[in-house]
């Protein structure tokens, strides 16, 4: 009855590495990506992370493309490193910013502008732990919209899902999560 | 390739949207029922999310910033078309808040009105009832220059429907048969559901589908178990969910029409002079105290919401009008997050430049913190904008920051001065290629010749355009040269001070009122001395000259008579002239006052090194035993000598008040030196300003003395101020900012409201920095070092404290001297880790000379020299010279109950400390003692030290458990325990007070409710012995919590399990035979208590 996918084929035969794995490499091309990005823009540019994780698939489906089974592989992992980017300033600027010192940072990645209340993005991200154990497809989703800004027409084909079921997988993650970050 | 297979998906997300196809919640639970099987939880959880089921914003809004798509997807009303009561004649404007409609209204006058639709994406029931909340007073508002507000509501947006994505989701699934019946959907007619004032039948009939309606509440989506599916049920399950709150439509405001041009945009066309803008301000002033007056705050000045009404003629002066009085208030309120906070400036307000640094900060808490302050920034920030063409801060420039950057930049940064801003530009200006071909003069030579002709009164600011056009790239327009060289002097001075007195972060030092600004600006125009101006005598004297050119000769006079230091002769001297004499005194002395405090910085310094130095560290044990209190009676007789009627000038006054507070504070007599910083901060307050670097000294001695006395709580605010202020006007890496860091960072060490791993980076930071600027010989980085390592301490991890105050004291000893009482803390500091460490060889020599020194410095009944006494008898108790550690204790026991020990938080954990140490000794009588004595000391002052808190309860804790008083145990140790989670949640301390819960309820004959606690700290201890300190007997923790869980299960009639437990305990045992050099062979006191 239900058309909502799962988890979009991560292990491929032949391919062993998990999105787990291809983490760190999506996480640094990020990071050289946005380096790169904001040394040709201009001061007070911002970067968008949708264009962002774009722009990173295409330039790793070209040279380390064969690392991930497909598509939906590299987004998920995408996603990943985007949470972690976002969560770990985030955690970076609560300490500092509970000292009342003010944070110096030149990372190129603090040209992102994060727009949610650090208490809902760390609430949404401890949510999310949860929530991937019962339901990976589901988490991943949220990290796609929530902590990459796609659209859920974007979203949906990052995942290789219909529209329709995107959408109905979005509307159990939010019921899902509603509880751990309302409280 | 996506699988589509049914397989892989969890059933809980299954079961979830298939429920979700239900049409009726009766169907739907039927078929929960059924999919759930009987299993209860599920069917809960179930239950549970499908009512977190709703349309709302909930993680609708990404974290990260995306870029829109089409903001223009907004549907617009067209002229003839009715909202509400009035109807909309043509569009007269639009902005990044709404459109501005030019309407109609018919009833019950006949008028045209200015209707404001707000863009979508507000929560349109608050809005308007956060309007309704301030009517009344919106209605008081009777002035020329403000815009009657008359209404707001809500259109109804059938339409706006489909901009929206979310609510279409489930409709598409739905089977037709279940389409929602078409919108509208019937709803009361305005007024039918708010205040009976109303007048009737306003709802009207719909035209071209825009009808107004209130806003009824409606119920939240039926839980699965309400079962009440009647008028809803017909429906597919989406519509009877409440739908967005934009399909109530968008909130509108109809205020009175007003035909004007932005007042920036006013003084421009008209090249007003800046005499001319500054009486249009003053206009803008008066309106805004009148809305103040009648308790409405603006809270979103800016040009486009102060219009200047066009009249024919060139003659006739502009009249401003402020617009949207109430309207931010209504729109703006509604959960300032930061994401709110975004929306808000794009939507709202556009441009963060006019916000207060207390708007920027607002946190969902502080909401209801803006007060009319709020405004007068706004205010300074758009007359900085009248006399410059730019706002203190880029508005876009903020917003490409981000939000966090962009808070920060409001609340921290401190903008610089108007006349400064023009320099700036003029320097560009002038670095800018010029070109001679440009025309300039050509196509503009109206303004040119406006502005040679008309003098100095001629001065008007083209707006905001040349910096932008420079850089891009275009031509500068040589006229603004010209206009920047007559501008920045008739600015620079007062204007530069009035703007910057609104534009102070914090509030309290801003105009009190609207009305104070625009006098302040009528003083200036009348060549009057302004109060924004600081009292620097070198102003007033010019402000003096320019009133009266009689004086220049007296100015070189009295100059002269303060460099050699007698004001009053001078007074005498110009007795002759009376008209002059009384001005002058009043001068004089303020800049005698200046001239002193200019030294007095290194006065107190000096003073303080002196007797540093030379007295206290001249002091050596055997010479001269009160020598320290030579020292006090010398101090005592200052204060004396201050308090007296004539005393000092009040700066000199102040500064011997700041070192007398130092060396009291240093003495450890921190209720004295309390007393004078605040009498010195109050000294300087007044006649220095708060962000004076001296009145930040007192500040910084004040926190500290209170910080030392116990008084966290009332010191964290004051570091906190005093950080921020000296991080504004001294910089970064002042010595005195980092002094401010460090007491910051003690503020926090003992609140223990930040867990300390952050702490610990937060000090390894402020060291860092510490060692760059000062050095790391610099007493400030040694005090740092200090305090560091008492966290340390605090949190068992001596290890990694131990190499930092050997280094430390080390170069104390060098730098400051052996007798130095920052090098006897060291010591002392040292002497602990080691004791905790295990390493009693190396403590005792450290602590032994420690209190030698401090009894003859500081006098034998100090608590400073008590701390050192008692550790020194701790160290002894570990090293079973029972004969050495009982008089020392005995003769701090006595002491301590004849001083006010609760103002020594650090005694109180001192004491709690050797009495836990003789617990382990097995002299309960003696713990119970010392431990009850410290409990009391943190009973009477429980916020002066939380961290030393859950230690000092669970010591005696530990005390009464060994007494076999079971009850009392547990009472302590449930008191400790949430705060042990809180502060320490992994350390292993955490599961050494779970054991000795379990075994409080163990005696109690609890034992169902003692076995988790025994076990899980049993468990936890085991995992974490290798992280507990030797001095604490990870070994004998360990045994003990085995211990227990035999006791537990042989109490419990539980052989088996008792027998399991007692060959663990015999293994571990086995194991750990040599290691664990602090245990005590043979004295067992927790399980077999001696007393009672």
């Amino acid at each position: 009855m239900s058309d909502v996918t799962t988890t979009p084929d991560r292990a491929q035969p032949g391919d062993p590495k998990s999105a787990e794995e291809l983490l760190p490499l999506v996480y640094q091309e990020l990071r050289n990506l946005a380096a790169a990005k904001m040394a040709r823009e201009t001061p007070g540019q911002t970067l968008q992370p949708t264009a962002l994780v774009h722009e990173a698939w295409l330039r790793l489906a070209g040279n380390q493309g064969s690392a991930f089974a497909n598509r939906a592989h590299f987004f998920a992992a995408a996603a990943e490193a985007m949470r972690r980017i976002l969560i770990e300033r985030a955690r970076r600027r609560q300490v500092l910013e509970k000292g009342g010192f003010a944070e110096r940072e030149d990372l190129s990645e603090s040209k992102i502008v994060c727009l949610a209340p650090t208490d809902e993005l760390l609430a949404v991200n401890d949510g999310l732990d949860q929530l991937a154990a019962e339901d990976p497809a589901a988490a991943d989703l949220v990290k796609l919209r929530y902590f990459v800004g796609l659209s859920m027409a974007q979203a949906a084909e990052a995942m290789g899902l219909p529209l329709r079921s995107a959408e109905r997988l979005w509307a159990f993650a939010r019921a899902w999560l509603r509880d751990s970050v309302s409280q | 390739m996506p699988s589509l297979n049914a397989p892989n998906e969890p059933k809980i997300r299954r079961i979830f949207l298939e429920a979700l196809e239900k049409p009726t919640p009766k169907e739907r639970d039927a078929y929960l029922d059924v999919a759930c099987h009987g299993d209860v939880a599920l069917r809960t959880r179930l239950g549970v999310l499908l009512g977190n089921h709703r349309e709302d914003h909930f993680l609708e809004n990404p974290a990260v910033e995306v870029e829109q798509a089409d903001p223009n997807r907004m549907a617009a009303e067209t002229p003839g078309d009715l909202i509400g009561r009035y109807q909309i004649l043509e569009k007269i404007g639009e902005g990044g808040c709404g459109v501005v409609y030019m309407a109609e209204q018919a009833e019950p006058v006949r008028r045209r009105v200015a209707l404001k639709v707000i863009k979508l994406g507000m929560d349109t029931k608050s809005v308007i009832a956060r309007f309704e909340a301030e009517r009344q007073a919106l209605a008081m508002m009777d002035h020329p220059n403000i815009a009657k507000i008359y209404d707001a509501g809500a259109t109804e947006a059938p339409r706006l429907a489909t901009g929206l994505p979310a609510p279409q989701i489930l409709r598409q699934t739905g089977d037709p048969a279940h389409e929602p019946p078409p919108s509208p959907c019937p709803l009361p007619p305005l007024g039918a559901g708010g205040e009976g004032g109303r007048r009737p039948g306003e709802g009207g009939a719909p035209v071209h589908g825009v009808t107004a309606r209130t806003l009824s509440s409606v119920d939240s989506f039926p839980s699965s178990d309400a079962g009440k599916g009647q008028g809803e049920g017909s429906r597919s399950l989406d519509t009877s969910h409440p739908p967005l709150s934009t399909h109530y439509g968008r909130p509108y405001f109809v205020m009175e029409l007003v035909r004007g041009v932005r007042i920036t945009d006013y003084c421009d066309r008209n090249n007003l002079s800046t005499r001319e803008r500054l009486a249009l301000f003053t206009q803008v002033c008066h309106a805004i105290q009148h809305a103040h007056q009648k308790g409405i705050i603006h809270r979103d000045i800016k040009p486009s919401n102060i219009l200047v009404t066009l009249h024919d003629g060139p003659a006739a002066a502009g009249v401003p009008k402020v617009i949207d009085f109430g309207i931010a208030k209504a729109t703006s309120d509604q959960r300032l997050t930061d994401k709110t906070l975004f929306t808000a400036f794009e939507q709202f307000i556009g441009t963060p430049a006019y916000m207060s640094p207390e708007q920027a900060g607002l946190s969902p808490a502080g909401a209801a913190d803006i007060d009319t302050r709020s405004d007068i920034y706004s205010l300074g920030v758009l007359l900085y904008e009248l006399l410059t063409g730019r706002t203190p801060f880029d508005g876009k420039e903020l917003l490409a920051s981000g939000v966090d950057e962009m808070r920060r930049t409001i609340r921290e940064k401190e903008p610089v001065r108007p006349s400064t801003k023009l320099t700036q530009e003029l320097v560009a200006t002038k670095r800018a290629p010029s070109s001679p071909a440009a025309g300039g003069d050509g196509r503009l030579p109206a303004a040119t010749s406006a502005a040679q002709a008309g003098g100095e009164e001629s001065h008007s600011v083209v707006r905001a355009t040349p910096l932008a056009r420079s850089s891009r790239g275009e031509r500068e327009d040589p006229r603004r040269l010209n206009q920047l060289q007559h501008l920045i002097p008739l600015i620079r001075g007062d204007l530069d001070w009035i703007v910057m007195k609104c534009l102070e972060k914090d509030r309290a030092r801003r105009y009190e009122t609207a009305n104070g600004l625009a006098s302040d600006i009528q003083r200036h125009l009348n060549n009057e001395a302004v109060l924004a101006r600081p009292p620097s005598s070198c102003y007033r004297f010019q402000k003096l000259l320019r009133r009266n050119k009689v004086m220049a000769g007296a100015v070189v006079l009295v100059l002269t008579a303060i460099l050699v230091g007698t004001v009053i002769s001078i007074g005498q001297a110009l007795r002759a002239r009376t008209e002059l004499r009384r001005a002058l005194a009043a001068e004089a002395q303020a800049l005698t006052a200046e001239a002193k405090a200019l030294t007095s910085e290194a006065n107190a310094q000096a003073a303080l090194h002196f007797i540093q130095d030379e007295v206290l560290s001249q002091a050596s044990p055997g010479s001269q035993p009160d020598r320290d209190l030579k020292v006090r009676t010398l101090l005592d007789r200052i204060a004396e000598r201050l308090d007296r009627a004539a005393g000092p000038p009040p700066l000199v006054e102040a500064s011997i008040r700041q070192t007398v507070g130092s060396i009291y504070t240093e003495l450890g007599d921190y209720a004295k030196a309390i007393q004078h910083f605040e009498q010195a901060l109050r000294l300087q307050e007044q006649h220095l300003g708060e962000s004076h670097p001296d009145t930040l000294r007192s500040l910084h001695g004040l926190s500290m003395a209170l910080w030392w006395s116990g008084g966290s709580a009332q010191a964290e605010p004051l570091t906190r101020r005093g950080l921020d202020a000296s991080r504004r006007v001294l910089g970064e890496k002042d010595p005195l900012t980092l002094q401010f860091m460090q007491a910051r960072a003690f503020t926090m060490l003992y609140s223990g409201a930040v867990p300390w791993p952050e702490l610990e980076l937060l000090f390894l930071q402020t060291l860092a920095l510490h060692r760059k600027v000062l050095g790391p010989d610099h007493p400030g980085t040694l005090r740092l070092i200090h305090i560091f390592s008492m966290g340390y301490h605090r949190n068992w991890q001596e290890v990694k404290a131990e190499p930092l105050l050997v280094d430390a004291l080390d170069r104390s000893r060098r730098v400051l001297g052996e007798n130095h009482p920052q090098t006897l803390a060291l010591m002392h500091m040292l002497a602990i880790t080691y004791t905790q460490l295990n390493q009693l060889e190396k403590a005792e020599p450290l602590e032994f000379r420690s209190v030698e020194l401090r009894r003859s410095i500081l006098g034998e009944e100090h608590f400073i020299t008590l701390v050192s006494v008692l550790s020194l008898a701790r160290i002894y108790l570990k090293q079973q010279q029972f004969e050495k550690a009982g008089p020392l204790t005995d003769q701090a026991l006595d002491v301590c109950r004849r001083l006010p020990i609760e103002n020594s938080p650090f005694l109180a954990s001192n004491l709690s400390a050797l009495g836990w140490e003789y617990l382990e000794q097995g002299h309960v009588a003696k713990a119970e003692t010392l431990c009850e004595l410290a409990l009391q000391t943190v009973r009477r002052k429980p916020d002066a030290s939380a961290l030393s808190n859950p230690r000092i309860m669970t010591e005696l804790g530990a005390v009464r458990l060994a007494q076999r008083n079971y009850v009392e145990a547990e009472s302590l140790l449930r008191e400790a325990s949430p705060l042990v989670e809180k502060f320490w949640p992994d350390a292993a301390y955490r599961f050494y007070v779970m054991s000795l819960l379990g075994a409080s309820l163990s005696g109690q004959k609890q034992y169902a409710d003692a076995e988790p606690l025994l076990l899980q700290g049993c468990q936890g201890l085991q995992q974490r012995q290798a992280s507990i300190p030797s001095g604490f007997r990870p070994t004998r923790r360990i045994t003990e919590s085995l211990e227990r869980l035999v006791q537990l299960y042989d109490a419990w009639g539980q052989p088996a399990q008792a027998a399991d437990w007692r060959q663990k305990l015999a293994k571990f045992e086995q194991g750990a035979k040599t290691s664990d050099g602090g245990s005590i062979p043979g004295v067992r006191v927790t399980v077999e208590p001696r007393n009672k």
